[in-house]
């Protein structure tokens, strides 16, 4: 199998759309309607991803290697339609990982500087 | 119990002008991705009538329309990465004719659309057919003198292109709900558009030998457009259009013809080392 030769760095950082479909896509294959539902449901409705931007962003990420497409099937929860599914590669899933420790970076270091406090009254964590 | 998708005419509806809508984006994007965006909004429908009814899908259009438009720009942006292996020279002559057809379908589909009563019904389809058509020509300059006006020059003709149709195909499918205004305003963005052009291609490296050809091609429509629009504000109402046979031959034919000029240079010069792919 020929490995692809990039690197999840060159990725970084994700946009929005990308960290929220490879998130989607992290725990299994999942069609578009599915990755769409799944990304409203982790952002508990503020992100709202149209159509448009679903499947540009899923053509870019075919693109760059970042998932593939799995196989056509039907979705045994929804109707008989056939479904298009996609899954992470494994470049697509390194940049997750990267893209989700470089968060959680960013968010240790807003703990550091005490942005949390007023959340509690108990002050910093 | 909510019947099937295709029993329930509000989502039949919805999914049929979405699938029209998707003419907006690029050929082969519609091609490979088009059957399963309609199918996924019509899970978004199914799904949001069931929980929200008809102000429910009012919000789901409205959502729909904003990722649209954007989204089609993105990938007409993209598509234009590309677009000096995808324009060849025979496809730079066909723009160049689509902006002369296109020309003189706006003029004579606007005119007999707003003032003669008996030939309406052929200037509607005109006025409708004429702003693709320019589109493509300003694709067409694009290619062939994108490079040469700049980066700005390359953008605000892509904008154009895409935003004018768009808009007026918006106008077409929404003018039931009051959004025909639309239907004028595309022609009045891709216009403005070309103007904006032709002052960059004067400021930057003059691309004809008559250069200030693009600047009368394109201006006179946009500013009549916001006269309408000014009227409009101050009377509260729209005003009656209507044009003489003067107006015709005086005002809306000398930039009809300045389009078909820059539509024959357009078409008659065009360098072989375009067509390098």
């Amino acid at each position: 199998m020929t490995e692809t030769l990039q690197t999840p760095d060159e990725f970084l950082p994700l946009t929005p759309a990308v960290f929220n479909i490879l998130l989607a896509l992290a725990d299994g294959e999942k069609h578009g309607y599915g990755i769409m539902q799944e990304v409203e449901a982790n952002t508990k409705g503020q992100v709202l991803m149209g159509p448009g931007t679903l499947y540009g962003s899923i053509k870019r990420m075919l693109q760059a290697d970042l998932i593939e497409e799995s196989d056509e099937r039907a979705d045994p929860d929804m109707d008989d339609q056939r479904r298009r599914y996609y899954k992470l590669t494994n470049l697509g899933r390194r940049a997750l990982r990267m893209e989700a420790e470089r968060l959680a970076s960013q968010v240790q270091i807003a703990r550091a500087k005490n942005i949390f406090a007023s959340d509690f009254s108990g002050g910093a964590t | 119990m909510i019947s099937r998708p295709a029993e329930l005419p509000i989502i039949a509806l919805s999914v049929k002008v979405y699938q029209v809508l998707l003419i907006a984006y690029p050929a082969k994007f519609q091609q490979e991705y088009g059957s399963e965006m309609t199918q996924v909004f019509q899970d978004c429908c199914l799904r949001t009538f069931r929980q929200g009814g008809t102000n429910g899908m009012l919000k789901l259009w409205t959502v729909t329309l904003l990722d649209l438009v954007q989204s089609v720009v993105s990938e007409h942006t993209q598509k234009e990465i590309h677009m000096k292996k995808e324009m060849k020279p025979e496809d730079i002559r066909k723009a160049g004719w689509s902006l002369m057809l296109g020309a003189v379908a706006f003029v004579f589909g606007m005119y007999w659309e707003t003032s003669v009563w008996d030939l309406w019904i052929i200037g509607f389809p005109l006025l409708l057919l004429s702003v693709p058509m320019m589109a493509f020509g300003l694709r067409g300059l694009q290619a062939r003198y994108g490079e040469a006006v700049g980066r700005f020059g390359k953008n605000i003709l892509q904008f154009g292109a895409v935003l004018g149709p768009v808009t007026t195909l918006v106008g077409f499918i929404g003018g039931w709900v009051g959004l025909f205004v639309l239907i004028y305003t595309g022609p009045a963005i891709l216009l403005t558009c070309l103007t904006i052009f032709g002052i960059a291609a004067l400021l930057k490296k003059p691309y004809l030998n008559w250069k200030a050809l693009t600047v009368f091609a394109g201006i006179w429509y946009p500013v009549f457009f916001i006269n309408v629009l000014i009227t409009r504000m101050m009377n509260g109402r729209w005003p009656v259009v209507s044009f003489e046979i003067a107006d015709l031959v005086g005002i809306m034919m000398i930039p009809c013809i300045a389009m078909i000029a820059l539509g024959y240079i357009l078409k008659s010069h065009v360098p072989q080392e375009t067509a390098t792919v």
